[in-house]
């Protein structure tokens, strides 16, 4: 787990001389500070639009709540580089808007700011409407109803009771996005603003694995203070929440009912329909071309589900005695074994492949390299991901109550036997949306597939990757189209799993 | 929950079986004969290619089909592969290195990491495209043109160099691909030829000459046939394959730079034997194939680029390669791209 670490500093230390050379390089701090701008406003941004989806979903009576709700977490589905992608295709000159109305969008979407802020906003608000949702459902109205008794207008409700007891979830939300926005890679390649991850790629195409590996170092560092960041927030987690929430739901007026509407559509338009749209715009744009259907597309489908589906089993055979440690034994071993598992977010792919690269160049084990094998990609992405298996076997096993493990024991069952009669199909479905997350996360994972595949391996995140590259757009369509299409349905196995409990 | 892990296992030890896993008994017996005669025949050779496998791998399939040598490849970035094969050294398991471009193969050359190649084979290319040392080849050849729309520019409008296209009189006509490889090492040839200064005046001019940024050489061909921008730098087969593509006549057309001129550059993809490669047989069979009469003239079919040996000639549409002056600089000697990146970056140009 610590390896990418490791080889990061034993790169930047070995190129010891270069070392000064770096920290002077022209555009460093620029750089880093770019990359704070976009992870905070891309926070903001996904806040202002998560938290009203998630307050108006869950306090008032909206119809076709249900598949609100699921179009308001389906941008999870579409990695950033495919909506970045999109967004270009959709507002670049020459693009989707362009050739509809005859005009050029009027905010330029490449080379600055404002595409890769729209873009990273809206893939990743979901993470922060999940957190809200959540917390809103358990949470109790009965502050606020105290509140109104005692004179406030629902605006003022708003604002002084109910967002403040939102603070935390909203808060921890942001912070994940923040951190998804700093690993990210694709969006600022594709729509070109210069953050950390941009430099780490141009240098790594351009061979300067050193330069790559100091940004990588500088990366992991400012990662890091974020996860404590998160972490700090998480332990304060109050008591406000309140376990057998009553649910009011509110009738809004038709006014207010129109607003809300107009909101909910033009988010989900922006997030979800127009990336679709131009997708499809440029795959109708392409079908006479015999290219459109690259020869490899099977192949590559089979290569990246093959691939999704051995990290997320490796990463659910090491999330289970990490989360088992985390919550029902204590001491140091215990601690450890929490914080480990939570590295993953601190190494964005790119590192991770890098890292990998570099060890396993020379590395033999018994005189077996695993270099160029598909131990590799695997690996790396279960370490990448590891955290949201155990954050998911932990939110499951939370929940069993160690009590009925110990009336098996005291009815007879030895302790293996107990583990997967009683604790095992408890833990099912925890298991189950680990595996779907990890599953998922890795199908779209892109540097580290660009890095680390095998030789004569081909990835549907490559094939889609080295497209958007040549700007091919029309012949992006089909592979994306299919990446989203197995996304989705893993993500159906997750929802269902989130819907059926909040209906508890 | 069984049968699944039982799938699990088998996939994944399906897919593990790169290269040492041990087969079972069984495995080993059924398989026994193709294992033999995989062993008799030459092992698969292993491409580093900088070339894109969904242009070069029809190529690659004709090789096998003709030889029964089976290729495996790896695909990346030029620059990126060149440093792989430096990080991996005497472990590289790359019998062959496929340069898209060739500045990187001079680092590998001084590296002293690729083979010298037999005489007669270096023969076969105009020395001005294969390495100084005989250690890579040339395998195909791309000009450096200014693509125009003839409706937009007028034949004695076009430029004998590409520095007049600071002119004032472009402004608001021209596209250029930056973030493009081929533009870079266009402008790192430039550099050399024409100094440091002089390339980025001549950046900061186009600049100002509200030059218009496309993110590769395909959609600068689009935008010029539809009249969008009047003209553009390019590689010169874009034309022809957007064409092709397109399935009709287009208003767009190549113009070379003078004879001489820094604009006039062709640069070439190479392709070289690694010291490393324990394949070297099969490996140098396919270097001379690639100098076929059969691949060459695949380059010239499907890519339209100019074929470099076999006495095959251009695309019949293009200037000749032996009328074409270009400029003289070492073609494995355009790595240093850092300078580049600075000078287009002071620019404004990236």
């Amino acid at each position: 787990m610590l390896l990418p670490l490791y080889v990061s500093v034993k790169d930047v230390l070995d190129s010891k001389n270069e070392l000064n050379l770096l920290f002077a390089t022209r555009d460093l701090w620029p750089t880093i500070g770019r990359s704070l701008l976009l992870a905070s406003l891309t926070a903001i941004g996904g806040a202002l639009i998560a938290v009203p989806q998630a307050w108006f979903l869950a306090r008032y009576h909206i119809p076709g709540k249900k598949i609100i709700l699921i179009l308001c977490i389906l941008p999870l589905v579409f990695p950033s580089y495919i909506s970045a992608y999109s967004y270009l295709a959709a507002f670049d000159h020459m693009g989707f808007y362009q050739n509809l109305t005859g005009m050029a969008f009027p905010i330029p979407i490449r080379n600055g700011l404002f595409g890769t802020w729209m873009s990273m906003t809206l893939v990743n608000s979901p993470l922060i409407f999940l957190m809200t949702y959540a917390a809103l459902q358990r949470q109790s109205p009965s502050q606020e109803e105290s509140a109104r008794l005692l004179g406030f207008n629902p605006t003022q409700v708003f604002f002084k009771i109910s967002l403040p007891a939102l603070k935390i979830p909203i808060a921890s939300g942001m912070l994940l996005v923040a951190l998804y926005t700093l690993s990210d890679f694709g969006t600022p390649a594709i729509l070109r603003y210069k953050t950390m991850t941009y430099y780490i790629f141009r240098h790594l195409d351009r061979g300067s694995f050193d330069k790559a590996s100091f940004f990588s170092l500088l990366l992991i560092i400012i990662a890091f203070i974020f996860l404590q960041l998160e972490s700090w927030i998480n332990r304060s987690q109050g008591r406000i929440t309140d376990n057998k929430a009553r649910q009011i739901i509110k009738k809004a007026k038709p006014s207010k009912l129109l607003l809300i509407i107009i909101f909910y559509s033009s988010t989900i338009f922006m997030a979800c329909l127009l990336p679709l749209l131009t997708i499809l715009y440029w795959f109708s744009k392409g079908r006479n071309s015999e290219l459109v259907f690259p020869k490899n597309l099977f192949d590559s489908s089979f290569n990246s589900a093959t691939l999704a589906f051995l990290a997320a089993i490796i990463s659910i055979l090491f999330a289970v005695p990490c989360a088992w440690c985390a919550l029902r034994k204590k001491g140091l071993f215990a601690t450890f074994a929490d914080r480990i598992s939570f590295l993953g977010n601190m190494f964005p792919g790119l590192v991770i492949g890098l890292a990998f690269i570099s060890f396993f160049v020379s590395f033999k084990l018994f005189g077996y390299s695993f270099y160029q094998t598909l131990w590799l990609p695997v690996l790396g992405c279960a370490i990448r991901f590891l955290p949201q298996a155990v954050s998911s076997v932990k939110t499951s096993l939370a929940q069993i109550n160690p009590r009925l493990e110990e009336a098996s024991l005291m009815l007879g069952h030895d302790s293996v036997s107990t583990k997967l009669r009683i604790t095992a199909p408890l833990l099912r479905p925890g298991l189950l949306a680990g595996f779907a997350l990890v599953f998922i996360s890795t199908l779209k994972e892109l540097p580290i597939t660009l890095l680390l595949a095998q030789p004569g391996k081909f990835y549907l995140t490559q094939n889609i990757w080295n497209l958007i590259d040549e700007a091919e757009y029309s012949l992006v369509a089909a592979p994306a189209l299919l990446l989203l299409g197995i996304s989705s349905i893993s993500l159906y196995f997750i929802l269902n799993q989130k819907l059926t409990k909040s209906n508890d | 929950m069984k049968k699944l892990l039982i799938a699990a296992l088998a996939i994944f030890f399906a897919s593990c079986d790169n290269k040492t896993q041990t087969p079972s008994a069984e495995t080993a017996k059924e398989y026994a004969p193709v294992v033999k005669q995989n062993s008799e025949a030459e092992q698969a050779l292993l491409i580093y290619t900088g070339r894109k496998t969904m242009y070069a791998q029809p190529l690659f399939d004709l090789f096998t089909k003709e030889t029964g040598i089976k290729i495996t490849v790896k695909e990346g970035k030029t620059a990126q592969l060149a440093n792989t094969i430096l990080r991996e050294g005497d472990n590289s398991p790359a019998d062959l290195f496929f340069a898209q471009d060739s500045s990187n193969l001079g680092a590998l050359s001084s590296a002293n990491v690729l083979e010298v190649l037999p005489a007669e084979t270096v023969k076969k290319v105009d020395a001005r495209y294969t390495g100084p040392k005989g250690d890579w080849v040339g395998t195909s050849g791309r000009a450096r043109v200014l693509v125009y729309n003839k409706k937009m520019v007028k034949a004695e409008e076009l430029p004998k160099s590409i520095e007049d296209l600071a002119d004032p009189k472009w402004k608001g006509r021209l596209g250029w691909a930056p973030g493009n490889g081929s533009f870079q090492s266009h402008v790192t040839a430039m550099i050399k030829v024409l100094g440091k200064e002089k390339t980025a005046a001549w950046i900061k001019a186009l600049k100002a000459n509200e030059i218009q940024d496309f993110p590769k050489n395909t959609p600068i061909v689009k935008a010029v046939a539809e009249g969008k921008v009047a003209a553009g730098l390019v590689n010169h087969y874009y034309l022809y394959k957007v064409r092709l593509d397109m399935k009709e006549a287009l208003d767009a057309e190549n113009h070379f730079f003078a004879d001489g001129d820094a604009g006039m550059f062709i640069n070439v993809s190479g392709i070289a034997l690694l010291k490393s490669s324990k394949n070297k047989a099969a490996a140098q069979k396919f270097i001379d194939w690639i100098l076929s009469e059969k691949a060459q003239s695949f380059f010239k079919d499907s890519n339209f680029e100019y074929p470099l040996a076999a006495g095959v000639s251009a695309f019949s549409e293009l200037k000749p390669l032996d009328q074409i002056d270009p400029i003289k600089i070492d073609l494995g000697d355009l790595d240093k791209i850092e300078e580049t990146i600075q000078v287009l970056e002071e620019n404004g140009a990236l």
